[in-house]
């Protein structure tokens, strides 16, 4: 969990300089306000009209509460990044925030929380919003966000705006996480076409040379009561004139590892990791136990959600720069997944052969 | 409540409040004030989730906005005023009405706004300070609700109209402290803002004047005789006077028929040095308070030596309003009408009915350029009028003589009421003086003159206030509407005009006031003294009264309290500022570890505004027997340390923290 907390500075200066990140810009309501009242005052002013001054007071005196008051919520308000679980690119997901409030009696209204998150040359921001703090209440908040890529997201800085109280300014004030914070965003959610699927990992499995359930065959036996009629080899059986049966050899196991091929970043090879990251979560949803090997990392095959937490995480950070790690385990079975399609059994299947068609 | 329902009542609340604002100054006709029931249908409507067509919205402002532009293009200038003040109602109503988002909401509210600087002009009554206050207060609350239910509109997509946990009595007891803060501040800027008025403008729809130029007898007396509103308040005016009676002086008729009386086009050309009204039995020096309703006309108790204004009368009280002078009726008037109260001095007598001064000087009366206007005697008076006349005056010679008779005939044989509708309308002086020989005032004042015209006295009827009510606090005497009367003067060939009243009224309104009515003529002096009219003068004078107040406090216990505020004031900051510091990054750090755990366990999970300890209750399922021990552990040493102001001891807290992180590195 990473902390953002406002820390005064040591010197005048720097305290100085600490007050000055708070913004101040008038919404579009406060922009008529002002408006209104250098035309009120300058009417007052010239006209000497006495209830004129009263409501140009008025105006004055909201202008001026309106300040003390969001100063007074924004100085209350303290802001945390707290630690978020997976985002999937594409997909709204909130960014966790503590926001707490210290003092002892007066609530906190409408405090909008900003979280900024640094991506690259991108700065996409996720904002969450507390209609309500009790005084003394701390308030894990929820800003959703909707990963525009995969990959991580730093988190320098927080910001708190309110409009609180009447809506005529927006003042902010600026956290600085320390250390920064990161939120990860894993690739998208595709959904895959499951024929496709389970032609493409039937192709890739290797024979166990042992006696199983599975598609290929591997042996003749006497027939046994109990054995499934469906299985008698009539043409062997007609010439030795006893009744033969097909035995068929069982999947080595339901091991499975992707290979995430590295090459040059292209919408292509997000789309194969986006395909990596849906395949093996299908597949560990099935029941299988998948592991992963790609630039830089490697996974040792695993089973149920905790591998597909550890596997979004892997390809979320994957840099397909990175040349590939090498393999763990000459046993498993492995699915090379590549920007221009799927390498199994030494057959190659394009990628957009696994995702579902729109029609 | 939800915070929807709040917000909609405190909207409704406030547009009706600035409505009222406008409409209570009494310039816009009574079917506008129908126009107050449009917030509470558009609150009725928006609970249900509807609103007006807006294609009706955008017909009532445009027909708003006609009807405004036509009042300034047949009023000129002066009516700018009322023009934009019918504009903006329309507009107002139209919006509220048709409001169907949040910022159709604020809307209102700017047009709300606009309208109560609109009210600045067209409601100088103390019920502006009253709706003023309340719309303040619940401009306040209605700013605040909105800005709530915009703010989760803006940023989660969603309303919050059904919020209940904002509702509570914290939040109407902020809100209304915030709106006595937002008062005080409004105050304080009132007060003290310097008044450098440069210029007058005079758009003030009162400045048309509402004396009647024309009476008619057919109308009830009341159309005159108005409300009981202040219209003009006396100081200086001697107690045996009022006793005596006093006859506030206003306007001259001297067209007089038997359907009523007018003035003439034109004023009549005096000799006003030798035909001046005549002095009364005593002299004084007071100050008139008058209300702007008379245009330029300036009531007084008698004939004026010496006038000066003092204070208002213009558009910017910061400019006075000068006097023009005593015109050929022997009115005092302004050199403009009036805009606002006027408040100005007079120095001459006060006259009273039946008293006629000593011999003065001989005029020849028939030698004036428009002495008939006073003789004239119209062609459609019946009759009997002058034989009445011709009876009641039988033997007399003089002037004073015939209206001596004349007066008492009327005051034998003719009863007073204001129950005097007339049934014949084409001569309701002869059903009054042949028929019912009951009336008012105008009748009375009327056949009087008419009668006095008939046996060549010249005569005219004056309009005016006669009574008042006495204030004992201050000597002040106060007139208002139900004062208003009508009496004569007639002509005596060398002392002048002299004031005379036929009309027999013994219970004539001459009270003091009430413990009730002297609070309210406070409340009412202090809003047009120190509101209304607070001027640049005011300022300084209260500032040197301050500064002559300070003069009496010894220096050095003055500088010896001011050194101690200050002290007292930098520790405090001081000492707010080292706690707040000691407890705080610590104490943050503590719990959020422990949100953090137990978001951990129980991901998804709304704790919404709750505590820690709220939070720990929740999630309590969730938790190992260890870890909720620990988590009892947290919260217990942030409230000690939050609230109770026992912190424990660091190394403590930071073991906590570590064994909440790791737990949750466990999960």
């Amino acid at each position: 969990m990473s902390e953002a907390v406002a820390t005064p500075p040591a010197s005048l200066a720097a305290r100085i300089k600490e007050r000055l990140p708070r913004t101040l810009r008038p919404t579009r309501a406060g922009r008529w306000l002002l408006g209104l009242t250098m035309g009120a005052g300058f009417a007052a002013i010239n006209t000497g009209n006495n209830l004129l001054f009263m409501g140009w007071g008025l105006m004055l005196a909201s202008i001026l509460i309106s300040g003390l008051l969001s100063e007074a919520t924004l100085r209350a308000v303290r802001l945390s990044l707290m630690r978020t679980p997976l985002l999937r690119q594409g997909r709204s997901e909130n960014v966790q925030v503590l926001v707490d409030n210290p003092a002892a009696r007066f609530a906190a209204y409408a405090v909008q929380v900003e979280v900024m998150l640094q991506h690259g040359p991108t700065a996409p921001t996720a904002a969450g919003y507390v209609l309500r703090l009790a005084p003394g209440a701390s308030l894990p908040l929820g800003c959703p966000f909707v990963p525009p890529a995969r990959g991580v997201y730093r988190v320098e800085r927080l910001f708190a705006r309110t409009q609180f109280p009447f809506g005529f300014f927006e003042k902010s004030r600026r956290f600085d996480a320390r250390p920064a914070g990161e939120v990860v965003a894993a690739p998208a959610e595709i959904d895959l076409d499951e024929a496709a699927v389970r032609r493409m990992v039937r192709r890739g499995e290797v024979p166990s040379g042992q006696q199983g359930p599975g598609d290929e065959f591997f042996a003749l036996k006497l027939y046994r009561d109990g054995d499934d009629i469906g299985k008698v080899h009539w043409r062997r059986s007609a010439r030795l004139g006893r009744w033969l049966v097909r035995e068929t050899e069982a999947d080595r196991s339901d091991d499975v590892v992707l290979v995430i091929a590295p090459g040059p970043p292209s919408e292509e090879a997000e789309q194969c990791l986006q395909v990596a990251a849906s395949l093996a979560e299908m597949l560990l949803q099935g029941g299988r136990a998948v592991g992963m090997r790609g630039p830089g990392f490697s996974l040792p095959v695993a089973t149920g959600a905790r591998g597909s937490q550890r596997m979004l995480m892997a390809l979320a950070r994957c840099d397909l720069t990175q040349p590939l790690h090498a393999a763990d385990s000459e046993q498993s079975r492995e699915l090379w997944l590549c920007a221009d399609g799927v390498r199994a059994g030494g057959d190659r299947v394009r990628a957009s052969d696994l995702i579902r068609s729109v029609q | 409540m939800t915070l929807g329902k709040v917000h909609e009542f405190g909207l409704a609340l406030c547009s009706t409040c600035a409505l009222s604002l406008v409409l209570l100054g009494g310039e816009f006709p009574v079917p506008v004030w129908l126009t107050v029931a449009a917030p509470w249908v558009s609150m009725g409507l928006r609970l249900r989730g509807r609103a007006a067509p807006a294609g009706s919205g955008t017909l009532l402002g445009l027909a708003s906005l006609l009807l405004g532009v036509t009042q300034i293009v047949v009023g000129g200038v002066p009516a700018a005023v009322l023009g934009g003040g019918t504009a903006l109602i329309g507009l107002l109503v139209a919006r509220v009405l048709t409001r169907t988002t949040r910022a159709h909401d604020l809307q209102t509210l700017v047009l709300a706004l606009l309208l109560v600087l609109t009210g600045a002009v067209l409601n100088v009554n103390i019920s502006y300070a009253v709706m003023f206050v309340l719309f303040a207060v619940l401009a306040v609350w209605s700013l605040m609700t909105r800005q709530l239910l915009e703010g989760a509109q803006e940023t989660l997509g969603r309303s919050a109209d059904g919020a209940r946990d904002v509702v509570e009595w914290r939040f109407f007891a902020g809100t209304g402290a915030l709106s006595v803060v937002v008062l005080t501040v409004t105050s304080l800027t009132f007060f003290l803002f310097p008044r450098i008025g440069f210029l007058d403008l005079h758009l003030s729809p009162k400045s048309k004047g509402r004396f009647p130029g024309e009476v008619s007898l057919s109308q009830s007396p009341l159309a005159l005789l108005g409300d009981d509103s202040v219209v003009a308040v006396l100081s200086g005016v001697p107690r045996d006077a009022f006793i005596d009676g006093l006859y506030l002086r206003g306007g001259v008729y001297e067209v007089i028929g038997p359907r009523g009386f007018s003035r003439a086009p034109e004023p009549p050309v005096m000799d006003s040095r030798s035909l001046r009204l005549a002095d009364g039995p005593s002299e004084a020096r007071y100050t008139v308070t008058l209300q702007p309703f008379a245009g330029p006309l300036l009531f007084t108790l008698g004939p004026v030596r010496n006038a000066i204004g003092t204070k208002g009368g213009g558009g910017n009280p910061n400019f006075k309003t000068p006097i023009s002078g005593i015109n050929p009726r022997d009115e005092l008037v302004a050199t403009r009408p009036l805009a606002s109260v006027f408040r100005y001095e007079v120095a001459g007598a006060i006259s009273r009915p039946g008293y006629v001064p000593p011999r003065d000087r001989k005029v020849d009366f028939a030698e004036q350029p428009d002495a008939s206007l006073f003789l004239a005697w119209p062609a459609d008076v019946d009759p009997r009028v002058e034989a009445l006349a011709a009876r009641y005056a039988a033997g007399a010679r003089t002037a004073g003589d015939k209206a001596r008779r004349i007066r008492d005939g009327l005051l034998n044989d003719y009863a007073y009421t204001l129950d005097f509708v007339p049934s014949v309308l084409s001569d309701p002086l002869a059903e009054f003086l042949f028929e019912r020989r009951t009336g008012h005032c105008e009748l009375f004042a009327t056949a009087y003159a008419l009668m006095l015209r008939s046996q060549g006295v010249p005569t005219r009827i004056v309009g005016g206030y006669q009574g008042g009510s006495y204030d004992p606090d201050t000597g002040d005497v106060i007139f208002t509407g139900q004062n208003a009367h009508a009496w004569v003067e007639w002509l005596h060939e060398d002392r002048g005009w002299i004031v005379d009243d036929p009309t027999p009224t013994p219970d004539a309104p001459r009270a003091t006031l009430s413990a009730w009515a002297r609070m309210k003529r406070r409340a009412l002096k202090f809003w047009e003294d120190q509101v209304v009219d607070y001027t640049f003068a005011d300022q300084v004078t209260a500032l040197r009264s301050i500064k002559d107040l300070l003069k009496q406090v010894p220096p050095r216990l003055l500088g010896g309290g001011v050194g101690a505020a200050v002290v007292v004031v930098a520790a405090v900051v001081l000492w707010r500022r080292r706690r707040r510091r000691q407890k705080g990054s610590r104490l943050d750090a503590l719990v959020a570890a422990l949100f953090s755990l137990l978001a951990e366990r129980r991901p998804g999970l709304d704790l919404l505004t709750k505590t820690a300890r709220e939070a720990v209750a929740l999630c309590a399922g969730a938790l190992s027997e260890e870890e909720r021990r620990l988590c009892q552990r947290a919260v217990a040493a942030y409230e000690d340390g939050r609230f109770a102001h026992r912190p424990w001891p660091e190394p403590e807290r930071e073991a906590l923290r570590a064994q909440l992180l790791s737990a949750r590195r466990r999960a």
